[in-house]
């Protein structure tokens, strides 16, 4: 098995919304579709999902209903608000300034006179 | 408020987080009974997998602010413990912040109650004073004269009305005891102008006061009270004031006066223009109006001065001085304690701030000795807010105990603070502790809580630092110095504004009036005769006294008054 990465908290807000901007999902699917999609790397732990979760309700960034599932019982799906899609799309550009910005060092320093 | 809603339907969102966890591990069980995993172990599994419910919940509640109510009250819980811990420090700090807080409460309750609230009267900022103006002759606001008063109603038409009124003393007689009381004559309309009618009986009708027709009297409440036993069939009795009869045709409401409090009854009187009396006049009267609806202050201000320039132009040797100016009522009765008690409100709040920096103080001087148990929580894991929240807790817990007990503490000075209510209002006007002044209280109080709430966290940091650099941490001194001079020079000055030198001793020095009306032409020689007999009797009763008096001065009343009074010259008897 692949060893598991820890995330920091301000990139598992960023997942998340990226998640759920693909439709409404319930805390369950988010982590199966979270480790499907970067092929087992990612895996979160309920222990963080679940208060992300819910701060980022609380924030506003997402809304939630219950529904029923497929599973038969009622399940609680978040979906993206207005409010979140604009906090994705920023936070999306702020990860990418970051990461660019980092492989700009970490190549720069192959090199050079130190 | 969703915050609020949120804390309101608490129990329903717990089921809600529960039922979502168990949701996911019911899940998680069931992909592992696809797997082909045995019930059993695939609870196992999952349970493992998903790890401490509880706890996830916990921080799941924490994440939405459910556990803001709970966590107050354990900090509350915990900051009263650590009060009691430490009495000797905890008193200190609430006797200081209540003597503060009480002061400030109770000075405001004063000047809410002069300043702020309206006055008794229906819609009293439609009220206002006429004066007349004389700067020229030295008199910037002078009484009016009956002329002037009659032209001025008849040319006003910002006013609904003018009454114009003046004070006498009556001699109350022809009951068992014989009184002297203060009381006013006024226009007929004078209590349609102020908006209230006596509550018994009617008000003056405009017929009355004409001369030949001036037998009425309408009595104050406490008058009816005190010499009429509360009696209804006091209407249409008559009584004899200054020896003359008049018909008690009403009495006021409880809690009405006007202009003062101690005016006990009203009778009426009219003027009429004179030409031949304009040369003779004397100004005497006092003029109240309500303004029309609509109508502002400078409007009738603009009125007025036109008004007084015409009359000035038609009688220049009368009015060639005069003008007139129109002074709201509320300004009218507090002119003068205004600054006064801003002043001492600016004081006692200077003084709040001095006993604030003296708690804060206290705490920091406490809060060295509590980093050890700040360092603790830090490694417990607790957060700086959690910490910076836990000692505003403490700091609101103290200022809280202390805005009680400063509110006792003003409950038991206001009747200490009638002496600061101006003459025309005492009476009609109590400060006392109603919502206003509470809510007063409470800010103050909570602000003070937060100022040095958060002192022990400047003082241990800055401590900190200054330990590093080698100096030393002490709590601003300076600052406070400057604060407790101020309040010194701000209750000198309040002093000095009350204390005015009156230009004589006037320690055990006592003062009578008295007054025999000329009703009939009693002859001169039996008044004299009376005001000789009175001064022996005094003579000898305050000699028997003890050698405690001196000297009796008699002196007239002031001139111009109407009636037919001689004067007696003013004579030193020893």
């Amino acid at each position: 098995m692949p060893p598991k990465s820890d995330l920091p908290q301000g990139t598992l807000d960023l997942l998340i919304l990226r998640i759920v901007a693909l439709g409404p999902v319930h805390g369950y699917a988010i982590a199966q579709r979270l480790q499907q999609i970067s092929r087992d790397v990612l895996q979160v732990q309920q222990g963080s999902l679940y208060p992300a979760l819910h701060r980022l309700e609380n924030r506003g960034y997402l809304a939630a209903s219950w529904r029923p599932s497929d599973t038969g019982r009622e399940a609680k799906f978040y979906r993206l608000t207005p409010k979140g899609r604009a906090q994705l799309k920023e936070e999306t550009a702020n990860w990418a300034r970051l990461t660019e910005a980092i492989q700009l060092v970490l190549r720069a320093a192959g090199g050079g006179v130190l | 408020m969703i915050w609020w809603r949120r804390l309101w339907r608490r129990e329903e969102l717990d089921r809600r987080l529960d039922a979502e966890l168990r949701d996911h591990l019911e899940r998680l069980v069931a992909a592992h009974l696809a797997a082909g995993t045995p019930e059993a172990e695939a609870r196992r599994q999952a349970q493992i997998e998903f790890g401490g419910l509880e706890q996830i919940k916990e921080i799941s509640r924490d994440a939405r602010g459910l556990n803001v109510v709970d966590d107050l009250a354990r900090d509350a819980r915990y900051a009263l413990r650590s009060l009691a811990r430490n009495p000797g420090f905890a008193c200190i700090a609430i006797l200081t912040l209540a003597l503060g807080i009480g002061a400030n409460t109770a000075i405001f309750s004063l000047v809410d109650a002069v300043l702020i609230r309206p006055l008794p009267f229906p819609n009293s900022d439609r009220i206002a004073m006429v004066w007349e103006e004389a700067a020229r002759l030295g008199y910037p606001k002078t009484d009016v004269s009956p002329a002037n008063y009659v032209d001025w109603t008849h040319q006003s038409e910002v006013f609904e009305d003018l009454a114009a009124y003046f004070g006498n003393a009556f001699n109350f007689t022809g009951q068992s005891r014989p009184e002297r009381l203060d009381g006013v004559q006024a226009t007929p309309n004078l209590f349609s102008v102020l908006g209230v009618q006596p509550f018994l009986g009617r008000s003056f009708l405009p017929s009355e006061g004409i001369r030949g027709n001036s037998g009425f009297a309408i009595l104050s409440h406490a008058l009816w009270q005190r010499r009429f036993g509360s009696d209804a069939g006091v209407i249409g009795r008559s009584i004899l004031l200054n020896g003359q009869p008049h018909v008690v045709v009403g009495v006021m409401p409880q809690g009405f006066q006007f202009p003062r409090e101690d005016t006990q009854l009203w009778t009426p009187v009219a003027f009429q223009t004179d030409a031949r009396a304009r040369g003779s006049d004397v100004h005497f009267l006092r003029v109240v109006g309500r303004l029309k609806a609509g109508r502002s202050w400078a409007e009738a201000q603009t009125e007025f001065q036109t008004i007084a320039a015409r009359l000035a132009a038609a009688y220049p040797a009368t009015n060639g001085s005069y003008g007139a100016i129109v002074v709201p009522l509320h300004e009218e009765f507090v002119r003068d304690a205004s600054t006064s008690l801003w002043l001492l409100q600016a004081a006692a709040l200077l003084l709040l701030l001095v006993a604030c920096g003296n708690v804060a103080g206290l705490l920091i001087t406490r809060g060295v000795g509590r980093r050890q148990e700040i360092g603790f929580r830090s490694a417990l894991g607790a957060s700086r807010r959690q910490i910076v929240r836990q000692l505003l807790i403490e700091g609101l817990a103290l200022s809280a105990m202390g805005g009680i007990a400063g509110v006792l503490v003003a409950a038991v000075t206001f009747q200490s603070l009638d002496a600061l209510i101006p003459p025309a209002l005492r009476g009609a006007v109590a400060p006392g502790l109603d919502w206003r002044i509470l809510a007063f209280a409470l800010t103050v109080s909570l602000l003070s809580g937060v100022l040095f709430g958060l002192a022990p966290l400047r003082g241990v940091s800055s401590l900190e630092l200054t330990r590093r650099l080698g100096g030393r941490g002490v709590p601003q001194l300076r600052d406070r110095s400057r604060a407790v001079a101020s309040t010194g020079l701000l209750v000198r000055t309040i002093i000095n504004l009350e204390k005015v030198d009156p230009g004589f001793r006037s320690e055990n020095v006592l003062t009578a009036r008295l007054e025999v009306s000329s009703a009939g032409d009693s002859a001169l020689e039996d008044r004299k005769r009376f005001y000789r007999e009175v001064i022996e009797r005094v003579r000898h009763g305050v000699h028997a006294c003890g050698p405690v008096s001196r000297d009796l001065v008699l002196q007239s009343p002031r001139p111009g008054d109407s009636g037919g009074r001689e004067s007696v010259q003013p004579r030193l008897c020893s």
